[in-house]
């Protein structure tokens, strides 16, 4: 009986703890990401060709410090077919939850981008043409 | 009697293997029967002009299997996974003379040749074999149609178009023969099986 118990109390310790990693840190940048990222850069941002650029391969946090006014602008590129526009809908705390939920958990690093530093290098971006996401 | 029942297995077996032997891919579409003739669905006759400018019909694939889809440039949500999906199906038979790959525009007002050029460069393939085909945007979207694609306009969807991801298989006759969902890579995993299926067939002829 008392082993039943504990069992049982051991399980639903379990299913909490992973619950709550699952939700708490970065889950709003992951659900952001899936909405307004992976449709192109894809869920695990492999990208397609140069199409749509895969976000592997940035290894260092200062490589990811100019995604902060790429989402929110979008890009101008002429050489590319397909022009990023920005969604300028996301308030600086969602880019910077995105941001962080790339580095952490698609390049498993443990460095993270801090809301100041984002809000500043929001402070000179320009708003362009948007996405009609709904 | 355990003999008989050795023999009934062995038979069923026998037979089951030589159907798989033999395993054709349908022939998708409404047949109808004229005069007595049975008439299966075909890609109508059309004509599209390609990345280059260079006009492109039927005939154009009289001795190649291709790969159809419909796509917009600018479509922000489907079409990059399809593509994704056409891309893997180019890299496995990338050079292979028998089969061609061809995706539609249905928004050749901002997809012109020389943006389907680029998106060509971007993908990073050869448009020998890929080629990106406009033209007259009604005739595009009929052509959709016939290849069982829903593809029409609609200032709700997100791009201004709405359309499904399906990829088709076309065979030298004009039928299509398999197809996929472009956005479900296992559904791709077996309609990879199927262009070698019917390329196999063609090797056999």
């Amino acid at each position: 009986m008392m082993n039943n118990k504990a069992s049982l109390l051991a399980t639903i310790f379990m299913l909490t703890a992973v619950y709550a990693c699952n939700n708490v840190e970065f889950g709003q940048g992951k659900r952001l990401y899936e909405r307004f990222c992976a449709d192109c850069h894809m869920v695990d941002a492999t990208g397609v060709a140069d199409l749509y650029p895969t976000l592997l391969g940035r290894n260092t946090l200062e490589n990811f410090k100019d995604i902060p006014c790429i989402i929110r602008s979008g890009i101008d590129d002429t050489t590319t077919a397909v022009k990023m526009l920005g969604f300028p809908q996301l308030t600086d705390v969602q880019i910077n939850n995105i941001v962080n939920y790339m580095v952490r958990d698609l390049l498993s690093s443990d460095k993270q981008l801090h809301l100041p530093e984002t809000k500043e290098l929001l402070l000179e971006c320009p708003v362009k043409k948007t996405y009609d996401f709904n | 009697m355990k003999n008989l029942f050795k023999y009934c297995i062995i038979s069923i077996l026998a037979i089951s293997a030589c159907q798989q032997s033999n395993t054709t891919l349908p022939i998708y579409g409404r047949t109808q029967v004229i005069d007595g003739d049975t008439i299966q669905h075909r890609i109508p006759p059309f004509v599209f002009v390609n990345q280059d400018g260079d006009s492109i019909n039927n005939a154009s694939f009289s001795s190649h299997l291709y790969v159809s889809d419909f796509f917009f440039i600018s479509c922000p949500s489907i079409c990059p996974k399809v593509k994704k999906q056409m891309l893997r199906i180019y890299d496995k038979f990338e050079g292979n003379p028998k089969l061609k790959l061809v995706s539609h525009t249905i928004d050749p007002k901002r997809d012109t040749e020389e943006n389907l050029k680029l998106y060509a460069k971007n993908l990073g393939v050869n448009t020998e074999q890929w080629m990106f085909l406009t033209g007259d945007k009604e005739e595009l979207l009929d052509m959709a149609d016939d290849y069982f694609i829903v593809a029409y306009e609609d200032d709700e969807a997100p791009g201004g178009f709405d359309h499904s991801g399906k990829i088709l298989l076309v065979d030298t006759e004009g039928h299509i023969r398999a197809f996929a969902e472009g956005t479900d890579p296992e559904d791709v995993d077996d309609f990879l099986t199927d262009i070698e299926t019917l390329l196999e067939e063609y090797d056999e002829q």
